[in-house]
């Protein structure tokens, strides 16, 4: 019998997607709390990549080749956008909860 | 036999998926930025392969292997390329590195750059775009 019988309703669909939502969860517990801005950029790269997986798992279920190029075009934009990200971090230099680390120096 | 197919593609499927759990996980319990950054993604890369390479297997028709393929070889090539970017502009703009960490390359040169006077914790970012041009010629440009 085939994992995938049920479509939307089956096993197969549910154990995935409430595996993609726990991970997006987590991920995005990290874009609230990061403490600094990197650390929220990142959390955010993670939660794009998960979307792209939801988008093939998708895809799968509902047995629709056609969300893959959905998925294609979002992994393109996902990286022009964290380059974008750290382009600014780098432009905009350190804010106050970063600020004074003082590499090699005495720690706060 | 499709029903065998069905089930290595589930297989592949889940078993990315349980690596994208485990890099999320490690984005919430890692200590420092630099440890979130690798777990996210060398881990959340590997599993989305995987899936989209079940994905690939469920169809099975060209185009959609080549749409599998081509996104295969964007996260192969662009998420270290992103990570590098970001984990520069956070080194630049001051982020710390874990106590525990035994082993900073850079620290030394940020040490003697603070020591001389020309680099002040508040224009990090200006400072690593000087250490940049450094690299290139080999000593201080400035």
């Amino acid at each position: 019998m085939s994992p995938f019988t049920g479509g939307l309703d089956g096993w197969f669909f549910i154990v995935t997607q409430s595996m993609i939502v726990v991970a997006i969860l987590i991920a995005s517990f990290r874009v609230f709390r990061g403490p600094s801005l990197p650390d929220r950029v990142i959390a955010l790269d993670m939660i794009g990549v998960l979307s792209v997986a939801m988008l093939a798992v998708f895809a799968v279920a509902i047995n629709n080749a056609s969300l893959l190029s959905v998925a294609v075009v979002a992994a393109l934009i996902l990286f022009l956008g964290t380059a974008a990200f750290a382009l600014y971090i780098e432009r905009r230099g350190p804010d106050d909860a970063e600020k004074a680390p003082a590499f090699g120096g005495e720690k706060p | 036999m499709t029903v065998v197919v069905d089930w290595i593609t589930a297989s592949f499927i889940i078993v990315g998926l349980a690596f994208c759990l485990i890099a999320s996980i490690g984005l919430l319990r890692m200590p420092d930025l630099y440890n979130r950054m690798q777990a996210a993604t060398k881990a959340g890369t590997l599993g989305t392969a995987a899936v989209i390479t079940g994905t690939a297997l469920h169809f099975s028709t060209s185009t959609t292997v080549i749409e599998a393929g081509l996104i295969i070889v964007f996260f192969f090539g662009t998420a270290p390329i992103a990570s590098h970017l970001v984990a520069r502009a956070a080194y630049g703009i001051g982020i710390r590195l874990d106590d525990r960490t035994n082993r900073d390359d850079l620290a030394a040169y940020r040490r003697k750059q603070a020591e001389s006077g020309t680099g002040s914790s508040a224009n990090l970012g200006a400072d690593m775009q000087s250490m940049r041009f450094a690299d290139h010629t080999g000593r201080r440009s400035a």
